[in-house]
């Protein structure tokens, strides 16, 4: 009973160590984030400091520039959130409208070249982007995709798409075929079955795979950075905060906190189906 | 706004004005109504014409775009907008060593015809009150995957400002170990480890150490020069590296016994960002890079090192009271793709007008002016003087007499230069510096072949 007691113990405090380690990153750029310049260059460390919203004034170009010395180019941050959001959602959308049928599919059809048609979807996840970001680069401007939400949506399927047919495929595999076969012998037809047997049962999992490619979609740089020119997502206007002429640490800091904000809400809010998400399909 | 800078930024608007309407008819309105691009690198120099583009809007009925990115990003983006053709991009911002890959592909606009025709460029514009070395580095002729650098040449790119590489030091810590400012690379070697001994919290030294040719544009070049090194020696068939020369092998030894002596452990990733945060925090005591981030940290407010940054010519070798400083000049090209070239033209030549330079200097921002004038006029010398940039101006003067561009021209800069720093790297962390360098030789022959 004791030795129990000492390894829960033990146990607990091992996890406490390692949140620490985690969130001490996150910590540390929050509280970066209300403090001035000076304070963030103080060696050693200070923890304790007058917070400013300053930064984030500035972040949002609703401070004097010259007040914050970040000079006159205009930092318009709230659009680039936007867009993500805008990319993001809609590419997690779009990706579960033509991946889930493709993952039903490779779940229950057997036809020639399945397995290499599968792997040849998930190999898009293994190419670099920076592979094929010139020929897109140069069909996106032939094209007129070059700088819009649509041509990002759609370019964003590579990060997206794979992942929702291979999960979606995983999920439908622990579907037991037994249900589908009981509502067959009922008279459903096929479209009837998907939508009202095989949906409803994949949704728990289904949500959390689109938080997991959502997030991958939020975290994109490469794309964004080579196919966008105003409608760039966050990630690539917080690169734009660099700034050689300004001590720019604070104002990133308040950057970063509030591209963290969306995911942080979306995982909050869909916790209980993001770790059902990563399990769905493990155990058969 | 300071007082001066409301009174330079009154001038220059009347000035503007005045030459618009005086220089004999010259036309600012001949591209009304057209719209473009400028892309360029996040930066001062950027602030210091994003600032005035209403009044270029306002001058000349052209709709300016603006599209900046931060520094490494720029140039990923800028390299996929020119090589593809893309019409995107009229005016971009560009420096010399880069261009030299990019020209002769006909990448770029030239713009000679441009600058010699009185219907396309304001009198008043005096291309030649340039620096004559900043204007002679951006001339030359393009033929197949070759550079041909004759002052007759073609012009690329029109100097927008521009840096020298100085070394800068923080006079408060310099004073409290008691440690002089070093004038040779041996005795900087010697500040560093009377640094590291009196307080060992301090870096004594930050310099770029990355694996890129930027790392080479600043101390290793300008300091080389001093030690009779080059990064090439002959011309044209008989153009070969020098760099497993003796003089080589002698800077190279005394070079990265410095960085072992001087640098953070972190040396090998620093880039600019590094090398200006320890100067402006104070965890660092010297550095060896661009004067202008001395000057900006100086300015009243701007950081903790205001006031502190003192500046002095790069290092030389022991036996030679001769400095060279490399410079690296921030430009505005044309995209020869660019469907709008004229307009294009109209905001370079307004960008770099003396009345820009004058009023982007005293605003604290396009320092260095890449004009001669600027330098002469009161406001400037006003501005450049006050007490907090220290001996930012006569430091300034003294190095800029000495400075050059001090890589060779040729196409395919980049390949030999990055090999360099490569090489570098290698040789501080305990390659002979004989063998590594003869290696870097034999592998920029065969390029060269």
């Amino acid at each position: 009973m004791q030795n129990r007691r000492l390894a829960s113990t033990m146990l607990n405090a091992l996890v406490l160590l390692v949140v620490m380690v985690l969130a001490f990153p996150i910590i540390w750029i929050v509280m970066n984030s209300f403090k001035e310049a000076a304070d963030i260059n103080a060696y050693p460390p200070v923890f304790l400091f007058d917070p400013t919203l300053e930064n984030y004034k500035v972040l949002f170009d609703l401070a004097d520039a010259e007040a914050t010395n970040y000079g006159t180019l205009k930092i318009e941050f709230f659009k680039p959130v936007i867009s993500s959001v805008i990319i993001s959602i809609g590419a997690v959308l779009l990706s579960v409208i033509a991946g889930v049928p493709a993952g039903y599919a490779l779940a229950r059809y057997e036809f020639r070249g399945k397995e290499d048609l599968a792997f040849f979807i998930l190999s898009f996840r293994f190419a670099p982007v920076l592979l094929v970001i010139i020929p897109m680069f140069q069909f996106f401007q032939a094209v007129g995709l070059y700088d819009s939400y649509l041509g990002m949506i759609w370019v964003y399927q590579l990060v997206t798409l794979p992942m929702i047919i291979w999960l979606s495929r995983s999920y439908v595999e622990d579907i037991p075929l037994e249900m589908e076969e009981a509502a067959a012998i009922c008279g459903a037809k096929r479209p009837r079955i998907i939508l009202q047997v095989v949906l409803p049962l994949l949704r728990p999992g289904l949500v959390g795979a689109s938080l997991l490619v959502f997030l991958l979609a939020w975290h994109n740089f490469a794309l964004g950075l080579i196919l966008t020119a105003k409608n760039t997502p966050v990630t690539v206007a917080l690169l734009k905060l660099l700034n050689p002429g300004v001590s720019f640490y604070p104002v990133v800091s308040a950057g970063l906190v509030v591209s963290m904000i969306v995911p942080i809400l979306l995982i909050m809010l869909g916790q209980r189906h993001l770790e059902r998400g990563l399990t769905f399909g493990a155990l058969k | 706004m300071r007082l001066t800078s409301r009174l330079v930024a009154l001038t220059a608007v009347v000035a503007l004005m005045g030459s618009a309407a005086c220089a004999e008819g010259f036309d600012w309105r001949k591209f009304e109504g057209t719209e473009i691009t400028w892309a360029y690198d996040i930066h001062p120099y950027a602030d210091a014409v994003v600032a005035y583009l209403d009044e270029f809007e306002e001058l000349t009925g052209i709709k300016v775009n603006a599209e900046l990115y931060p520094d490494d990003t720029y140039w990923g983006k800028l390299n996929i907008q020119l090589s593809t053709g893309s019409t995107d991009w009229d005016v971009v911002g560009t420096g010399i060593q880069p261009a030299w890959d990019v020209t002769p592909a006909g990448q770029l606009e030239p713009l000679r015809g441009l600058v010699d025709d009185p219907s396309m460029t304001n009198p008043d514009y005096d291309y030649a009150d340039f620096f004559p070395a900043l204007t002679r580095a951006w001339t030359w002729d393009v033929a197949e995957e070759k550079i041909i650098d004759t002052p007759d040449g073609e012009i690329w790119g029109i100097p927008h400002a521009f840096e020298n590489m100085q070394l800068m030091y923080r006079m408060d810590i310099l004073e409290r170990l008691g440690v002089e400012p070093p004038s040779t690379l041996p005795e900087l070697t010697a500040a560093c480890e009377k640094i590291t001994a009196a307080d060992p919290n301090v870096t004594p030294m930050a310099v770029r150490g990355v694996r890129f040719w930027s790392s080479i544009h600043t101390a290793p070049i300008s300091i080389a020069q001093s030690y009779g090194v080059s990064d090439f020696v002959g011309s044209g068939d008989d153009l070969d590296t020098a760099l497993d020369s003796a003089e080589s092998i002698r800077f190279h030894k005394d070079y990265v016994a410095m960085i072992q002596a001087c640098a953070p452990d972190s040396w090998a990733n620093d880039n600019w960002y590094q090398v200006v945060d320890g100067l402006s925090t104070g965890k660092t005591a010297m550095a060896v890079d661009a004067n202008m981030f001395g000057f900006w940290n100086n300015i009243e407010g701007a950081s903790d090192a205001s006031g502190k940054i003192a500046f002095a010519p790069p290092l030389t070798a022991p036996d030679n009271d001769e400095f060279a400083s490399n410079i690296w000049i921030w430009s505005l090209a044309i995209n020869a793709a660019s469907e709008e070239k004229g307009a294009a033209w109209y905001f370079i030549q307004w960008a770099t007008s003396k009345e820009m330079n004058v009023r982007g200097a005293t605003d604290g921002k396009l320092v260095n002016p890449p004009r001669a004038s600027a330098w002469e006029t009161q406001e400037w010398i006003d501005y450049a003087n006050q007490p907090e940039f220290n001996n930012f101006y006569d430091t300034f003067n003294s190095v800029q007499e000495k400075t050059s561009l001090l890589f060779t021209p040729r196409y395919g800069f980049g390949t030999a230069m990055n090999a360099w720093a490569v090489a570098m790297q290698d040789m501080v962390g305990g390659a002979d510096v004989e063998e590594r360098l003869a290696e870097l030789a034999e592998e920029i022959r065969d390029e060269l072949n």
